[in-house]
């Protein structure tokens, strides 16, 4: 077990350089508009141009600048520098994660127990009508645009707008002090933010459990004389569920890394999403290279915790 | 991104068709194709699925025609008189079916053009993502060794990078004055297609990877090799013919997410750009008046639901058709 821990870090380490690496290169190679124009602001002339591209390294040559990109990043943890707000990207973001780990934490309960408990149903029950309609219905939440979704929900459930005043509406979790206020606050976001999450989980849930419930060991759990109720919540849930576990680490990543701003955006939420947003629309490039960056270290970092649990819960693997 | 594509596997679809061949003799034979669609065609869903899919087809490719049949004055034209005493859209009316929005453009034609976006966006993305990934995914498989390493670590590190971060990065990147990579891709459609390509061809070169590295040890490669055939040979006209299934599964699951990812990116200003019609870009500017102005919001949000779910429907049907054990039925 050890060993197979140094091993996934080592690869860990090993990724994040590639990771960082690919980054660079892309928002290197691919902008067609200069850096140093965009921070110079519109009234600078050449001369003053030139200088800010002497100071941020521009003039340097791609191997220079990348070095001394990875040295901030590997050594002083620096995410870059945000121009429109003159602070560095890494405060920007720290002070935005709060509200995406707070989304995101009651989202993912939501979508956990609601998956995994459809996914059981379901495949304990296949081919039955309420295996069927709820897969009909699950495919219906993946096929709806999360943005449509939220909009859609606070049309007919925030207590501002709404037609049928339930839950609290856009904005509210900005302005809620108490720990009871914010959850209130987060309500719709996390079922919204859950909804196809949820339904994705629910049928990876179903096809593992069909999968597990042909094995012999449940079988022979039966045949034991075991109630149904302990062959399935026991021995099939407990080797069902080791994949859905892979897809947890990645996808709570890429949530907190960003991936959450079109909820963020729609509830009007201040997290790392919506940071993301306000820089794409003041075309702060160096901010949306900075949460690219943070996010890629989030879903290494997450994948790592995975592999990790995985071979904990499925011994297997560690010695593959 | 790959809603059942993990559950799929090539040896199961060719034993089925293997099977076929050898009771030949005795029952009529049914070519691959033809099981295939028998299949299919027991699916219901999928069925009203692409019915459904040929609708909107028709009329993105017919939209003029569709909106002078209802009389609807066409995407681009900010008819003042459609606004109320207020200057506020109005609602669905037998001039504007759907309504107009905050500058008088009718949302019946803006949604019928919007369809030509989706569809162009969702195909064109598609073809060049499953050509992509294929090819890496075969010389991966293939060639193995370097070879291999390159593109999988490559491929590696795409998958921890988020996407949709790096696709906005990207699309934001390009879509300051004459697009990115010296003006080639211009902001816009073409901005959006590669921004999706770009991203997604991870997935299809994981899958066709692993196909191809069970593949090339099958008797049929070495046959082909002991008669003098290039690898350029064996790499399209052995394997790739080989790999139809799950190159149509990837594309037919791939498709519906590519029409949500164009809207996602619209919605968030740097997919289409105005006036151009999206639906993901007109639930945007809807977000605002929602209160009031429901069926602005309404309208395109319907069309990318039924949209994509027809897509979903269709696809899973495709999958369960060409893999008749899958675990979903």
């Amino acid at each position: 077990m050890f060993r197979y821990i140094v091993r996934r870090i080592l690869w860990g380490i090993a990724m994040l350089f590639i990771v960082s690496a690919v980054i660079f290169l892309i928002f290197y190679i691919l902008p067609s508009a200069d850096p140093a124009v965009l921070r110079a602001g519109r009234n600078a002339g050449p001369q003053q141009i030139a200088a800010i591209r002497h100071v941020l390294g521009l003039d340097k040559p791609i191997y220079v600048q990348y070095l001394r990109y990875m040295r901030d990043v590997f050594l002083h943890f620096n995410f870059g520098y945000s121009y429109q707000y003159s602070v560095p990207v890494r405060q920007l973001i720290f002070n935005r994660l709060p509200a995406t780990i707070w989304l995101v934490i009651g989202a993912v309960i939501i979508w956990l127990g609601i998956g995994i408990s459809v996914g059981i149903i379901s495949a304990v029950r296949r081919r039955s009508f309420v295996d069927r309609a709820s897969m009909t219905t699950s495919l219906a939440f993946i096929s709806a645009p999360v943005f449509w979704l939220g909009l859609v929900s606070l049309y007919l459930f925030a207590k501002d707008i709404g037609r049928f005043k339930i839950f609290d509406g856009q904005g509210s979790f900005a302005g809620a002090s108490t720990v009871f206020e914010k959850a209130g606050a987060m309500l719709l976001p996390w079922l919204v933010l859950a909804a196809a999450t949820a339904a994705i989980y629910a049928r990876y849930m179903r096809a593992s459990m069909i999968d597990t419930m042909g094995e012999d060991y449940i079988r022979t759990a039966r045949a034991k004389g075991l109630p149904e109720r302990t062959v399935i919540l026991r021995h099939g849930l407990r080797s069902a569920i080791t994949p859905i576990v892979t897809l947890i680490g990645l996808d709570v990543g890429t949530l907190l890394a960003g991936n959450a701003i079109l909820t963020e955006t729609v509830f009007n939420i201040p997290g790392v999403g919506r940071l993301l947003y306000q820089a794409i629309s003041q075309s702060d490039l160096t901010t949306i290279q900075g949460i690219t960056l943070f996010g890629a270290f989030f879903i290494v970092f997450f994948n790592l915790v995975v592999d990790i649990a995985y071979a904990y819960l499925d011994p297997r693997v560690r010695y593959s | 991104m790959s809603v059942g594509i993990s559950d799929f596997s090539l040896e199961e679809a060719e034993a089925e068709t293997g099977a076929v061949e050898l009771v030949s003799g005795e029952i009529a034979a049914r070519s691959p194709w033809e099981l295939f669609l028998r299949r299919f065609r027991e699916d219901k869903f999928a069925i009203a699925g692409l019915a459904f899919l040929l609708v909107v087809i028709l009329a993105a490719i017919f939209a003029p025609l569709v909106c002078s049949l209802v009389g609807a004055p066409g995407p681009y034209r900010a008819d003042q008189n459609a606004l109320d005493i207020f200057g506020q859209p109005t609602g669905p009316s037998s001039a504007h079916l759907f309504g107009v929005d905050q500058i008088g453009r009718d949302v019946f034609s803006r949604v019928i053009y919007g369809a030509r976006v989706s569809l162009i966006v969702a195909l064109v993305s598609c073809v060049l993502t499953s050509a992509i990934g294929v090819v890496c995914g075969l010389l991966a498989g293939y060639y193995r060794g370097w070879v291999d390493t390159v593109i999988s670590r490559t491929v590696d590190a795409f998958l921890a990078i988020p996407y949709l971060l790096l696709a906005i990065g990207l699309a934001s990147a390009c879509s300051f004055g004459n697009g990115c990579v010296g003006g080639l891709i211009k902001p816009g459609i073409p901005v959006v297609v590669a921004v999706i390509t770009f991203t997604s061809w991870t997935y299809p070169a994981r899958i066709i990877r692993g196909q191809v590295l069970s593949l090339r040890e099958k008797e049929f490669v070495d046959a082909s090799r002991s008669l003098g055939a290039s690898d350029f040979r064996i790499v399209f006209k052995e394997l790739l013919p080989n790999l139809t299934a799950p190159i149509v599964v990837f594309a037919t699951t791939f498709l519906p997410q590519a029409i949500l990812y164009e809207s996602a990116l619209s919605f968030l200003g740097v997919g289409v750009q105005p006036p151009t019609a999206s639906w993901g870009q007109m639930i945007a500017d809807a977000s605002n008046n929602i209160n009031t102005q429901w069926w602005y919001m309404l309208f395109p949000g319907l069309a990318l639901l039924f949209t994509v779910l027809a897509f979903n429907f269709v696809g899973d049907a495709m999958t369960d058709a060409l893999n008749p054990r899958s675990k979903r039925a």
